[in-house]
């Protein structure tokens, strides 16, 4: 059983792009972290309580877990918790306390799941919104719930008397008392107690990981409200990414007079593209845009409006960073 | 009619022969020799169809079509939940990758669960039947796989069968494929002293090695190291038979022999065990509790009169008075008036017990360690009947024979270090008890009297330490102050014995 400072993670197979609000994350220092087991994008804080029932293969069950975490929590406090389809806790059968997930190996498994009981409700709904537009993936997508926290209900329900609850039910299942020898905190990040953490922690702290393990998706926007030589037209940016890397910009810009423009821009996303998708990366690219479409070139500063304009709508396509 | 023989024999052997079912020659069949049967009489249609039969009942996914450097297509097996067809997430192989047995393959998705798929034979993959993010069912191929003709038995078993033995190179799966259940600590226990864990008979639950298995281990294997001497012969360089080497102007140097290191002593390694392990448990849970200290001086001139007289009457009835009977009875008296230092809290301190027996231990140096037996309902025992209580405890503890029944129970302790050597402790508290008292040794000090005169006192520091999360410093103190006053005038006790 576990807690950890505030973060967004999300499933193994999801683009943390589309069902997170990255930019505010970053402004809020909150960590974002992907995990090994499937399953929808969380918001954690210290009011969530985890759980990670770790067993062989042979004994997975998820439901039988929950089901212990129920009773354990049910038999203590009068609060009507249920166990729904999804394999979601609910209580009072309408608000979502805890989402599940698990990840099978050859010989072992474990199956985790969330518990709310104080966590900021402002903060999981901002966080799991995301700004991204027009995106279309392969990609996971979560299923967005009403929350609710156990302690609002209860307010007895901390992390401590949550933790002491679940154990001592979870040991008595099993015939045991609590002993020093079956309740004890330990360190997770021991690379003595567990050979082979340090590497696993580092690789889980990577960009690839967090960002780059995203399924490939692509983003299509239009943008109007622009008037050239008084003619409206509208912008099209198309952008492919793979492996979190940007293959492809194009744009599709629907007026004849810009055709030229249309071709050269499209040339320059062509040759500047391949990178990865992170801020620093998307500024540069800027700045290289900004300095081959500006105003000294000459017989092209009647387009260089227009290119800025363009610029704008590639990089408000990429606003989700 | 030869006899074929059922069963697992039958079905370990037959994997060592490859049987074609285009071309009608079966190789090894030495093996079925050596199980005593008659081969070659046998219609041989009719054993191989017998075989099909037999290996069909035997395993349910094993493929009488496996033949070596065939093309297998590898299906997806049932991964449970009912689930009928997944995601795919990642491939970790591509066609032209030799895969081992066990190698992971590639990650699938089912609803919740991220799965790891992972290769059932050795050999190169040739085919893969499905993209990253596509859609694949249970039951149909996911790719394909060339095996390599192996003769390993055992390489062709499902995965997924319950009675399969797992992972061979795994070292914690035991003899008949068992997991050895341990904790993390125990396995580096074990890791550390080159101890494989199957070998350890676990006394834990459901074969739970245990700390206390891998050290009896330990102390099996290890002999003392012997102490081999490192003599070193100087080496000569080989000098080549044909050419005369030229003289090289090297001054002669002496060759060095080293002898065995002399008189200098040999490192000993001594697993804890017995009390000294129960003391490195108990240690350790006590140092959790946040401690805060009280000490103060106790002038005993007159407990050290009293003792001389009264030391005299205990002895003609037989026992030895020493001053602890008193410090036990005054630390009882006192406890009467602040019970919370008798009291009992619970592993996360959220339930405190107050305790009515006044078990008050006392600590005791005994060949084997540190152990506190304790002075049971100490509230209901005369000074005397303590001191005898004291004796048995003593001469129990002497000799190794302390029982459980003296052990257990303590509510509040008593050290007596001072009968070794010391003034100031820092005692430290044993859960789940809240306080304890630390006596230091009895010294003559010159201190000013009330006349202002210098004067011989017998002096005692006490060092109390308590469980600061229920107990305060006043209470402490108060205590203290009670504790001494009985002590500073014995007379006080009079006025207190029930």
């Amino acid at each position: 059983m576990w807690k950890n400072k505030p973060a967004i993670v999300s499933g193994r197979h999801q683009n943390p792009w589309l069902e997170a609000n990255i930019p505010l994350a970053a402004s809020l220092d909150l960590d974002i972290a992907r995990r090994s087991s499937g399953g929808g994008t969380v918001y954690h804080d210290e009011g969530n309580l985890n759980l990670s029932f770790l067993k062989s293969r042979d004994s997975y069950n998820r439901k039988e877990n929950l089901d212990l975490v129920v009773e354990a929590i049910t038999n203590r406090w009068d609060i009507d918790l249920t166990v729904n389809d999804r394999d979601d806790i609910m209580l009072n059968k309408l608000y979502k306390v805890s989402g599940t997930a698990a990840k099978l190996g050859r010989l072992q498994s474990y199956h985790h799941f969330t518990l709310l009981h104080c966590v900021n409700q402002d903060l999981l709904q901002r966080c799991l919104t995301s700004p991204m537009q027009g995106a279309s993936s392969k990609a996971t997508k979560s299923f967005p719930a009403t929350v609710m926290n156990l302690s609002e209900q209860e307010p007895d329900i901390t992390f401590e008397s949550l933790i002491n609850t679940i154990g001592r039910h979870f040991l008595a299942e099993v015939g045991q008392k609590i002993t020093p020898d079956n309740f004890h905190y330990l360190n997770p990040l021991c690379e003595e107690d567990f050979p082979g953490v340090t590497d696993i922690a580092y690789k889980l702290q990577t960009w690839e990981w967090r960002f780059g393990k995203s399924p490939d998706f692509s983003i299509h926007r239009n943008f109007t409200g622009q008037t050239f030589k008084s003619r409206p037209y509208s912008v099209q940016v198309n952008v492919a990414v793979r492996k979190g890397a940007l293959t492809s910009i194009e744009i599709g810009v629907d007026n004849p007079d810009l055709e030229l423009l249309d071709c050269l821009i499209n040339q320059f996303c062509k040759d500047h593209s391949g990178f990865l998708l992170m801020h620093d990366n998307v500024k540069d690219f800027e700045s290289k845009f900004l300095y081959c479409f500006s105003e000294s070139e000459d017989g092209q500063s009647e387009y260089v409006t227009e290119a800025q304009w363009i610029l704008k709508c590639i990089v408000s396509s990429l606003d989700f960073l | 009619m030869a006899t074929i023989m059922l069963g697992r024999a039958l079905q370990r052997s037959f994997k060592q022969i490859n049987v074609t079912t285009h071309c009608r020659t079966l190789k090894k069949i030495a093996v079925l020799k050596h199980l005593g049967c008659c081969y070659k009489s046998y219609p041989f249609a009719q054993y191989e169809s017998n075989l099909t039969a037999l290996v069909a009942t035997q395993s349910r996914t094993f493929q009488t079509s496996t033949v070596f450097n065939k093309v297998i297509p590898y299906k997806l097996s049932d991964i449970g939940e009912g689930i009928r067809e997944v995601v795919i997430l990642e491939w970790y192989v591509k066609p032209g990758d030799k895969v081992a047995q066990f190698d992971s393959i590639c990650e699938v998705k089912s609803d919740k669960a991220s799965v790891t798929i992972t290769s059932r034979y050795d050999g190169t993959i040739t085919k893969l039947h499905h993209d990253a993010d596509e859609i694949a069912l249970v039951g149909q191929p996911l790719l394909d796989i060339d095996t390599e003709d192996s003769d390993e038995p055992g390489k062709d078993e499902d995965v997924i069968e319950p009675e399969s033995s797992g992972d061979l190179t795994n070292k914690n799966v035991g003899i008949g494929g068992v997991k050895r259940l341990a904790t993390p600590a125990v396995r580096r226990l074990a890791t550390e002293n080159n101890l494989n864990l199957a070998d350890i008979v676990g006394t834990g639950k459901d074969g739970r090695v245990l700390k206390e298995d891998v050290l009896r281990l330990i102390e099996c294997v290890s002999a003392p190291p012997p102490a081999a001497p490192a003599s070193q012969t100087p080496t000569m360089p080989p000098s080549p038979p044909h050419s005369p080497t030229p003289q090289t102007l090297k001054p002669v140097v002496p060759s060095v022999r080293q002898t065995p290191p002399a008189s200098v002593g040999q490192d000993r390694t001594v697993p804890l065990k017995g009390v000294s392990k129960a003391m490195v448990k108990a240690m350790t849970e006590a140092l959790k509790i946040p401690h805060f200290g009280y000490g103060d001086e106790v002038n005993m001139n007159r407990l050290v009169e009293l003792r001389k007289r009264l030391k005299v009457v205990a002895e003609e009835r037989g026992l030895k008075l020493s001053y602890m009977p008193f410090f036990i009875k005054a630390a009882s008296l006192a406890l009467a008036q602040y019970p919370v230092l008798n009291s009992s809290v619970d592993a996360n301190c959220e339930n405190l017990t107050y305790k009515a027996a006044h078990n008050i231990g006392v600590a005791m140096d005994t060949p084997e360690g540190l152990v506190v037996p304790s002075v049971k309902n100490v509230q209901s025992l005369s000074v005397m009947e303590i001191a005898a209580e004291l004796n048995r405890l003593q001469s129990l503890g002497l000799a190794g024979k302390l029982g459980q029944a003296d052990l257990s129970g303590v509510t509040f302790s008593l050290s007596n270090i001072g009968n070794i050597g010391g003034t100031y402790t820092k005692p430290v508290v044993m859960p789940p008890n809240v306080a304890i008292g630390g006596l230091g040794r009895i010294q003559v000090v010159p201190r000013f009297n009330e006349e202002g005169e210098i004067s011989r006192v017998h002096i005692m520091n006490v060092s109390w330490s308590a469980d600061h999360r229920v107990v305060d410093g006043a209470t402490m103190a108060r205590f203290s102050n009670l504790w001494k006053q009985y002590l500073e005038d014995p007379l006080t006790f009079v006025l207190d014995l029930k």
